[in-house]
């Protein structure tokens, strides 16, 4: 029983001590600062190439890339040969010498889950006209859905629908098309061009 | 707890502050070389249609072509008034219709811009004398479907330009079958005939 006063006062002691050392602590923590994964981007990976392409005294000209093989046809209206691959002309003087054309190729890139339009403005110089058609995928995840294109006063405009996990890439090759009106007449040498590509977010 | 949700609001702010540099917009370089192609047409005559030795009947009309149907590609043919069939060449008929000799077709060379579609067209019936006429028939060229119709007083065949090499310039040599006809006349002479019949070529 002698005891219990002892320790009663070794305990007040320790509790004295205490709450004179703490009042404020410091706590540690970390955080490794990285870039951010872009939610969508894209980039040029082949820019387009009609090569030499003729001009009709009367008909308009069309001058379109497939999508999926890159063959570049001709056409015109009232020519019983449609869409012609082939080098040469058709009977309305529409038509292209053997140069190599190259259809545009454009990389995307977007997180998984995310959703997005793609904008493409036709760009017009004298009698050419240029525009965005059809998109192919050529290669990748797979998981990028781009949807029709659907146009509307020289804006040609793309759903785009991301999906798989993670960070999605994909190339996609598009039909490109070139309209040649029968006036005005072109400047000598090449016609040169851009085609403004977009991602709007909704 | 508090302390730990500070925190982590802190870094999940600074990792959104780089998201500044994300790529959206692209131009996509487009180029074309627009050329204004010269339609260029031209046919050149490399031989004439040569019906060889023909007989005039006092007796009937005879009517002789010089046609390609394949091997041999020439035959001469005569056809009485009596109607009876045409004949390979060097026969007689009981009317006095017939010849002698190799027929041999017209050549011509055609030079026309590739995947164009051209226009043969002659008029029909030349008119050499009151006893003679000639006409032209088929044109054709190896290898190429070519189609032929009467339109108004012109015979038009539409020939498609065609190129084994890919060039912008066809170089092709066409066949064209020749008609003649000797209507009869009391006394027949000898005689040499040179006809010239005209052909237009035209996009």
């Amino acid at each position: 029983m002698k005891t219990t006063p002892i320790l009663g006062l070794a305990t007040a002691a320790f509790f004295g001590l205490s709450a004179q050392a703490q009042t404020t602590a410091d706590l540690g923590a970390s955080a490794q600062i990285i870039a951010p994964p872009q939610p969508a981007s894209i980039a040029v990976i082949r820019n387009a190439t009609f090569g030499r392409v003729a001009q009709a005294p009367i008909e308009q000209c069309w001058y379109q890339f497939d999508p999926q093989t890159g063959a570049l046809s001709t056409w015109s209206y009232g020519t019983s040969t449609g869409y012609d691959s082939s080098l040469g002309f058709n009977e309305d003087g529409c038509g292209r010498e053997s140069l190599s054309p190259e259809a545009p190729i454009i990389s995307l890139s977007c997180q998984s889950g995310t959703v997005f339009l793609l904008n493409a403005e036709q760009q017009n110089l004298g009698p050419a006209s240029f525009s965005l058609g059809y998109g192919a995928e050529m290669s990748g995840s797979g998981d990028i859905a781009l949807s029709d294109p659907e146009t509307t006063s020289g804006l040609t405009q793309y759903s785009v629908n991301c999906g798989g996990s993670g960070t999605v890439e994909s190339d996609f090759m598009f039909g490109a098309t070139l309209t040649v009106e029968p006036n005005p007449k072109p400047e000598p040498g090449a016609i040169e061009a851009t085609i403004p590509l977009e991602i709007i977010f909704e | 707890m508090k302390l730990f949700n500070n925190l982590s609001s802190c870094a999940l702010a600074l990792i959104f502050g780089g998201a500044a540099a994300a790529q959206t917009t692209v131009d996509i370089p487009i180029s074309a070389d627009i050329i204004v192609p010269t339609l260029s047409l031209e046919v050149e005559v490399l031989q004439g249609a040569n019906l060889g030795s023909v007989a005039r009947s006092s007796e009937a009309r005879c009517t002789y072509r010089v046609r390609s149907d394949g091997e041999p590609a020439e035959w001469l043919e005569a056809l009485d008034a009596s109607g009876g069939d045409f004949n390979a060449g060097n026969t007689f008929g009981k009317l006095g219709c017939g010849s002698i000799g190799t027929g041999q077709l017209a050549k011509l060379r055609l030079s026309c811009v590739t995947g164009t579609a051209v226009e043969l067209a002659h008029r029909g019936t030349t008119y050499v004398d009151e006893y003679t006429d000639a006409s032209l028939g088929e044109i054709s060229a190896e290898g190429v479907t070519s189609e032929g119709y009467w339109q108004g007083a012109e015979y038009i065949t539409f020939m498609p330009c065609t190129s084994s090499d890919g060039g912008l310039i066809s170089v092709m040599e066409l066949s064209a079958e020749a008609y003649l006809v000797l209507h009869r006349h009391h006394s027949p002479t000898e005689q040499r005939l040179d006809i010239s019949m005209p052909l237009e070529v035209r996009y």
